[in-house]
């Protein structure tokens, strides 16, 4: 199972999306900045990246951008998660480097889906 | 003599009589003169009458259009309030879900999956209520994309196929076999194709909905055209009028028997509209319904410029605004459009870069106080963007006030960790201007990053004097004038706007530029600390407009081309 770095600012948010992940024997580490999810990509070194897009101290747009361009992070696939029908939300997430995007509120299999897409051993690493 | 006195008699009487006649019509003409002036009187009061009208109109007119944008924006955002615990309680009634099912608890099932039903049925019409608004206050977007028309309706079919099946519906899809692509807004020709489906499968029993899609060739581009057709319980005329109004399903009892806020097919409308093209009905009681949409198979998107209702060429240069009041983008545009600009508006922060970096702009007007991206972070943004950090940046509603005049005054921003590369390009543009003798202050309370500074200072070149506060900075300046100041924003005692004023208010100091130090993460703290200062000076009225101007055609003026 995975290493997933799960950025979101909203407890609740967080929480569920935590514990159905956990549920699934995927390992969670959190995150509720842009800025701590720098650090966390980098001393962590999670398999995969679910962000948040509005996010405070640095939004998942700017994080994603900075994660894609450190050779460190750059490979870590990132999954935004943004609101209903912003559409220019997805379009800006796809822009800032974001390898696949989800609108929230999450559908868990459809999530689980791509995630296991976009880890290299198809979900099982 | 008798006849000679006759003619004298009559010529007697024909003076007296034209004498009365003269005097007859000079009473006439004098009467219709002054019915004439009366007249002139009342038409001139009938104009200024209709003139006070039309004024008291349009004011009426602005004050409804404001209303209604106030309605459009407190729904929009009420609408995204409501939904953060919405999701939240759909979330863990699934998680409850899942967990029921582990432990064996197969009686919670059902209610469980009741308060999800309902969860997301809500979240259903809080989506079109906020769809609807947003299309009201015109912020609705488009974005096209180039997309398999069949692969779309097998979605389609696959997401609404649990919803026919429901009230015992069958599904017939008939898809030409010459649809192939289409360029459209993939989410919007996807929801209106959910919208009328489901209404379909909402007031059909036991009956046949068919969904069918055709190629329309036609010289001037090919059409697709959409059709959903019911055998349900059609509509009489009556409702048949009705029918694409919000908020209004065919009467009351419909609404309490099948549900729904009566506004799918408003939006439908909207959707199709928006995208050049129309959605129309037949339909008669007890023989079901047909709703054909057609859509332009190539959907042309104007050009971004052409936002710009003024198309004026642009002698002068490309002007960006961003900001997120609609009244003080469009009186900029106006105003600058007048002049020869070409003017492109940004209602965000975010539209705002975006626009920046596709446009690169000759110069920008910025709002601080924004709801998505604020002012400051945008201008920081601008700023470390080596591409985009030497367009001319104005922040509009802080101009003109004294007393925040170091956003103009401040030459320059460098975040920290400072860059030096950055560091030197910057002071290497501004000090070069001032005739520097080589030295400069840095002012930060900071001892370690004054240490950072002066080291990457001297490594450049530079002689280096250092300040801890505000007060000291001023004291230092007495002493002599360095080529360039670097100024940190957030110090005890004395400020950096504080001082900035303060340099500002001498004029022998005046010139010597001032390179602004900010942490490349704003703190929260400092990020309320920002807009509090902006909030409080925006309060303080308008600016002035003529120094606004003058200021961007400084700017522009002075722009480096590219």
């Amino acid at each position: 199972m995975a290493k997933i770095l799960l950025v979101e600012d909203n407890e609740l948010n967080r929480d569920m999306l935590s514990r159905r992940l956990s549920r699934r024997g995927h390992q969670v580490v959190e995150a509720t900045d842009g800025e701590a999810a720098l650090a966390l990509a980098a001393s962590e070194r999670p398999d995969l990246i679910l962000m948040d897009m509005s996010l405070p101290v640095l939004d998942g747009w700017e994080a994603t951008r900075r994660l894609k361009a450190m050779p460190a992070t750059r490979t870590i696939p990132v999954i935004a998660l943004t609101a209903h029908a912003m559409v220019t939300d997805r379009e800006r997430s796809l822009e800032a480097g974001c390898d696949d995007f989800d609108t929230k509120p999450v559908e868990i299999e459809r999530l689980l889906d791509k995630i296991a897409r976009l880890l290299p051993t198809g979900g099982t690493g | 003599m008798s006849g000679i006195e006759q003619l004298e008699r009559r010529l007697e009487r024909e003076k007296r009589a034209r004498k009365a006649a003269e005097a007859i019509a000079e009473e006439k003409t004098r009467e219709i003169y002054e019915a004439n002036v009366r007249l002139q009187q009342l038409n001139g009061r009938l104009e200024e009458l209709v003139q006070q009208r039309t004024v008291e109109l349009a004011a009426a007119r602005d004050e409804a259009v404001r209303a209604s944008r106030a309605k459009s924006d407190f729904l929009a955002n009420m609408s995204h309030e409501l939904r953060t615990p919405l999701n939240a309680i759909i979330g863990y009634s699934e998680i409850l879900l899942e967990e029921a099912a582990e432990l064996g608890q197969p009686a919670l099932r059902s209610d469980l999956e009741k308060i999800c039903g309902a969860g997301r049925h809500l979240l259903g019409l809080i989506n079109d209520i906020l769809d609807l608004s947003k299309i009201e206050a015109g912020r609705m977007e488009i974005f096209p994309e180039t997309f398999v028309v069949p692969g779309m309706l097998a979605e389609v079919q696959a997401t609404i196929e649990p919803l026919v099946a429901k009230n015992g519906n069958r599904l017939v899809v008939e898809a030409a076999a010459d649809l192939a692509e289409m360029r459209s807004d993939l989410t919007k020709v996807r929801q209106t194709l959910f919208n009328l489906l489901s209404n379909a499968a909402k007031f059909t029993r036991s009956g046949t909905i068919t969904l069918g899609a055709r190629r329309l060739p036609a010289a001037d581009g090919d059409h697709i055209e959409f059709r959903v057709a019911d055998t349900g319980i059609g509509m009489t005329d009556e409702q048949l009028r009705k029918l694409f109004q919000a908020f209004s399903q065919a009467d009351a009892s419909t609404a309490r028997r099948y549900g729904g806020t009566g506004l799918g097919l408003a939006i439908t409308r909207h959707f199709c509209r928006m995208l050049d093209g129309e959605v129309s009905v037949e339909s008669r009681p007890g023989e079901g319904s047909v709703f054909t949409l057609v859509l332009p198979a190539r959907y042309c998107e104007p050009e971004a410029a052409e936002r710009a209702p003024t198309g004026a060429p642009g002698r002068q240069g490309l002007l960006l605004v961003i900001d997120d009041d609609r009244t003080t983008r469009e009186l900029l545009e106006a105003e600058f459009a007048g002049r020869g600009y070409r003017v492109v508006q940004a209602v965000g922060g975010a539209e705002g870069l975006r626009l920046a970096r596709q446009l690169r702009p000759d110069a920008i007007t910025l709002d601080i106080v924004m709801p998505d991206v604020d002012g400051w972070s945008v201008l920081r943004s601008l700023k470390d963007d080596p591409e985009l950090c030497r367009i001319p940046v104005v922040l509009v509603t802080i101009l003109g006030d004294r007393e925040m005049a170091y956003a103009l005054g401040a030459a320059e921003f460098v975040t920290k960790p400072v860059d030096p590369a950055r560091l030197a390009d910057v002071l290497a543009r501004v000090a070069s201007a001032a005739r520097g003798e080589g030295e400069v202050l840095v002012v930060d309370d900071d001892t370690v990053t004054r240490e950072v500074l002066r080291r990457t200072l001297a490594k450049q070149g530079w002689r280096v004097t250092e300040a801890a506060d505000g007060r000291e900075c001023l004291e230092r300046l007495g002493r002599g004038r360095p080529a360039a100041i670097l100024l940190d924003l957030m110090m005890p005692a004395m400020d950096g706007f504080e001082t900035l004023e303060a340099i500002r208010a001498r004029a022998e100091w005046r010139a010597i530029p001032v390179v602004v130090v900010t942490a490349k993460d704003l703190s929260r703290e400092e990020t309320e600390w920002l807009t509090r200062h902006a909030e409080a000076v925006f309060q303080k009225g308008a600016y002035d407009r003529s120094e606004l101007i003058d200021e961007v055609e400084r700017m522009m003026a002075r722009r480096v081309p590219a």
